[in-house]
């Protein structure tokens, strides 16, 4: 019995493997192929055994072409899987002996079954299922600069970057340290697995560019407490995102192998190619502020977002104090401070964002309220309570109006303009003009009084 | 003259006939003299006794269990050495080396299944032969030491299946290891309610005595693989020959006293009405010859037909098992993905599940006492009879019986009641810590076997049987615990009927 047992194990080893059987069919269909002498004598010569491309530089070894042998092989282009020729001219720039396959296409190298290679299945244990078809493009972008593959091979992930810009993501989201602190990074949202997502509500395969192509149609669906709003855009721009999310992956390339365009894109990160007032409010303000005209009820964040393009704002709004707001953003609430060294915009971006706000101010007015010497306080507190406090609540998450006791409000808003924006208020929307004779009868002491109140908030 | 080279040439002829005479050193195999000389000339085989009583041949009476513990012991140690031929210890490689072995090293697989599969078989039959020898009372004088040291066996067996569950680096072996460690440093727990912990940190040194580290990474991995194939497998064969020796010094297999005495059957029909006594020793054929004065027959061939029977045996399940179940190996180790739940190595459930009710007695406090009860066992009782007679006779079984029923009852009605109505901290939520650490299923169960055990020596009168009704206690307690925390647990430690059940991600 103990023998017959080793018998089975050793044929099962020896005699049984897929790949055995896999290149036995290949030898026929090498013999089938050939037209001369020559090719049915390499026909001939072809021996069953394990095929690999051994990359140390990247620490794989790659048994795929054990069973996909004619991915070099030109006559095998009308041939199915797993015999066909690679598509495309990748393997030209991509000498297989160099980087192998894994390096592009994931899944599991050392593996020796095709169920255990391509890892799609749940019961197969690998973290990295294979990559097909046009997710492949996604590896492309770990290694390249995106915008050097649109016409060369990777036209999504392109798309990809585009419809990430377009989006407005970096509004919340940082990538090489610039962007929003609401969301989390993502430099390496392409190293989650799917055991590192949360798959109860996502319908379909266990694959984590389903999990992204579901959540970025309807975050809340995937992730019930998500604040994050829906992606713009049809089903091929998901695709197309979702490819570029998954290309953001850490590798450690070796210098022979690293691409000159990984080059660029590093430093393109450091050193932006400058980008205008326009496009940078695209890609860090639009995706709260939208065009920034009105005052804006934002659904998933549940918070009201201030038009930091309504004219009587920017009537009063010099560089300066535009700048420094956003250098200090709004603590406490979804506003992120954007100074180098949080958000990660340099002044000069700064400033050119402020000049592109100012670009749209339509009338100019000095600011000549004038507090008076000794206010009261306790006053201020009674007509805040009385007036105010319905929109503007005291905690930072109740309001539905801005919230005073941000620590950037306090700082940028000197009082005489606090004071003229009590007295003249925002036309056009809840918050009128308190002093003025039509709207409100507020005293200028009365005015001064609620500045000094809105002062001792915090 | 030339007589010399007339020797050389018969010398020639003879060659192979004298090299196999030296081999053998013996005749052949035709009288109880050579058949002797086969066992005590062999340095391999000079550890049996060459005569074996015919009663520890019986397999009702062992069951072989410590020959497959050996058999197990054997392919493990054959196959291990073989894995360490690929297997690469640090955390970098061990993974692809595992992958290797599974995938591309001729027979690795194989070898690999084997070697989990006896590992595993190991850690069941240790356990089993623990429980016949208890039961068949044969830790009795004089073989109290060789109980003791086959206790620190078993615990060695489990150090080992431990240290090697880590060895493969996968996400099964890195939060099982984590489990195991948290259990293992568990006194925490006890310092911290005493507000201890920054002073005097016990369980803290356990951990970094272990790991090497404040948590598992390459420092445990090249530890605990240096304990695997050296440290522990040094100790444990030691031990083993100790255990082997004290066999043979003991008097050989435990054994009923009775029939040792009494005649062979069928050999000499006794008159009554007439005495007997030894006239002569006489040379050549007497009526004794070949029946053996104590019912013993010779080891050779016998018993090692036995132990073949049993190796090829314990072969053939292991093989048999890794043809149809490949050992698992699930994806990388990942410190940043924790397993949910984290499991520790089955044979450690049953303490994963005392430590879900208070970490410190189930991992220290309980186990110690266990621990420290199966070895005071031949010194607590020290009665006589029912050596080597399962279960001592038909009172014992009986007790058995009772307690097996009695413990069930106990054990399965408090696990009910504690996942249907949780413990203390549901309760009182505020309830302080260390009050959890004294009252707690665990310390229920540890304190009404105590009771029914004492009640049982009361009852009958006996030592022998309070400790049959002990061990019968703890017996079902671990398996009924490791059952519950193998099949039923299921994320954060909640009970499911099956995995099925289990919430999806």
């Amino acid at each position: 019995m103990t023998l017959l047992f080793l018998l089975v194990a050793a044929a099962r080893e020896n005699y049984f493997t897929e790949w055995r059987s896999t290149q036995r069919e290949f030898r026929s269909l090498l013999l089938s192929k050939a037209e001369n002498e020559s090719d049915v004598k390499s026909a001939r010569s072809f021996n069953v055994e394990i095929r690999q491309a051994v990359i140390p530089d990247l620490a794989s070894i790659d048994r795929c072409v054990s069973c996909h042998l004619g991915v070099d092989d030109p006559r095998m282009a009308d041939v199915p899987q797993p015999f066909t020729t690679h598509p495309g001219a990748y393997l030209e720039d991509h000498d297989l002996d160099r980087f192998g396959c894994t390096v592009c296409h994931l899944g599991q190298g050392q593996a020796t079954t095709r169920l255990e290679a391509h890892a799609l299945s749940e019961e197969v244990y690998w973290d990295w299922p294979v990559l097909t078809g046009p997710w492949t493009q996604a590896t492309c972008g770990t290694c390249h600069d995106p915008t050097h593959l649109t016409d060369r091979g990777a036209p999504l992930l392109g798309l990809g970057l585009a419809a990430f810009q377009a989006n407005g993501c970096l509004g919340c989201h940082k990538l090489g340290g610039r962007g929003g602190t609401l969301g989390p990074a993502l430099d390496q949202v392409g190293d989650k697995t799917s055991h590192s997502l949360p798959f109860d509500h996502v319908e379909g395969d266990r694959q984590v560019w389903t999990w992204h192509q579901q959540h970025l149609l309807s975050p809340q669906t995937v992730v019930p407490d998500s604040t994050m709003p829906a992606v713009e855009g049809d089903a091929k721009t998901r695709h197309a995102l979702t490819i570029y999310l998954l290309s953001l992956r850490t590798t450690n390339l070796t210098e022979s192998l690293t691409p000159f365009d990984r080059y660029q894109r590093r430093y393109r990160i450091w050193h932006t190619e400058p980008l205008s007032g326009a496009e940078l409010y695209e890609q860090f303000c639009q995706a709260c502020h939208e065009d920034g005209t009105e005052t804006v009820f934002h659904d998933s964040l549940d918070v009201t977002i201030p038009g930091i393009m309504h004219p009587d704002f920017l009537a009063t709004a010099t560089v300066e104090f535009l700048v420094e707001n956003l250098r200090l953003g709004r603590a406490g609430t979804p506003m992120t401070a954007w100074a180098e060294d949080s958000g990660g915009l340099t002044d000069d971006e700064l400033e050119r964002i402020a000049e592109y706000l100012l670009e749209s101010r339509t009338e100019v007015r000095e600011v000549t309220f004038e507090p008076v010497a000794d206010p009261d306080v306790e006053n201020g507190r009674l007509l805040f309570e009385n007036e105010c406090i319905d929109c503007h609540e005291l905690n930072a998450d109740d309001g539905e109006a801005p919230w005073l006791g941000s620590p950037g409000f306090q700082a940028t808003y000197s009082d005489p303009l606090m004071g003229h924006t009590i007295k003249f208020g925002r036309r056009d929307s809840l918050m009128i003009g308190y002093g003025e004779e039509e709207d409100g009868d507020f005293t200028d002491r009365q005015v001064s009084d609620l500045v000094a109140y809105i002062r001792t908030l915090r | 003259m030339y007589s010399a080279l007339r020797a050389f040439r018969e010398n020639l002829r003879q060659l192979p006939s004298n090299f196999w005479a030296t081999v053998r050193r013996r005749g052949p195999l035709k009288s109880d003299r050579s058949r002797s000389q086969a066992v005590f000339s062999n340095l391999f085989l000079h550890i049996h006794s060459v005569k074996t009583h015919k009663h520890s041949l019986k397999v009702s009476y062992t069951m072989g269990l410590g020959l497959f513990a050996a058999a197990f012991l054997g392919i493990v140690t054959v196959t291990g050495i073989l894995l360490m031929v690929y297997y690469k210890p640090t955390p970098d490689q061990a993974y692809a080396s595992i992958k290797e072995i599974h995938y591309i090293v001729p027979t690795g697989r194989m070898i690999r299944n084997l070697h989990r599969w006896s590992a595993h078989g190991m850690v069941v039959v240790v356990f089993l032969h623990m429980a016949r020898v208890f039961y068949t009372g044969s830790y009795r004088r004089p073989r109290e030491f060789n109980w003791f040291v086959g206790i620190l066996l078993l615990a060695l067996t489990l150090a080992l299946s431990f240290t090697g569950y880590l060895l493969p680096w996968d996400q099964l072996a890195y939060w099982a290891i984590t489990i195991g460690v948290n259990i293992a440093s568990s006194p925490r727990e006890l310092t911290d309610a005493l507000g201890l912990t920054q002073h005097f940190d016990p369980g803290g040194m356990i951990r970094r005595l272990l790991l090497g580290a404040n948590s598992v990474g390459a420092e445990a991995l090249i530890r605990f693989h240096l304990l695997h194939v050296m440290v522990l497998p040094i100790f444990l064969f030691t031990l083993l020959g100790v255990h082997f020796w004290r066999i043979r010094k003991d008097g050989g297999l435990s054994r009923p006293e009775t029939p040792d005495t009494a005649e062979p059957e069928g050999f000499f029909a006794k008159n009554p009405d007439k005495t007997y006594g030894l006239m002569a020793v006489v040379r050549g054929r007497s009526e004794a010859v070949g029946k053996g004065p104590e019912n013993t027959v010779s080891s050779w061939p016998t018993l090692f037909i036995t132990e073949m029977a049993i190796l090829m045996a314990a072969t053939a399940l292991v093989l048999a098992l890794s043809l149809a179940f490949d050992a698992p190996l699930k994806e990388i180790a990942n410190p940043a993905v924790p397993e949910n739940p984290a499991k520790a190595p089955w044979y450690f459930l049953g303490l994963q599940e005392l430590v879900s009710y208070s970490a410190f007695m189930g991992g220290i406090g309980i186990p110690i006492i266990v621990l420290i009860g199966l070895i005071l066992i031949p010194y607590l009782d020290r009665e006589k009879g029912g050596v080597g007679i399962w279960f001592g006779g038909k009172e014992g079984a009986r007790v058995a019986l009772t307690s097996f029923v009695f413990s069930m009852v106990v054990v399965i009605g408090l696990l009910a009641f504690v996942i249907n109505f949780g413990w203390l901290r549901q309760w009182f939520p505020a309830i302080p810590q260390i009050l959890i650490t004294f009252i707690n299923p665990g310390t229920v169960y540890s304190l009404v076997f105590a009771l029914w055990s004492l009640w049982v020596i009361r009852r009958h009168n006996s030592t022998r049987m309070g400790a049959i009704a002990l061990f019968t206690c703890f017996l079902v307690g671990y398996i009924i615990l490791t059952y519950v925390g193998t099949v039923h647990r299921g994320p954060n430690w909640d009970f499911y009927w099956s995995k099925a059940d289990w919430p999806t991600h």
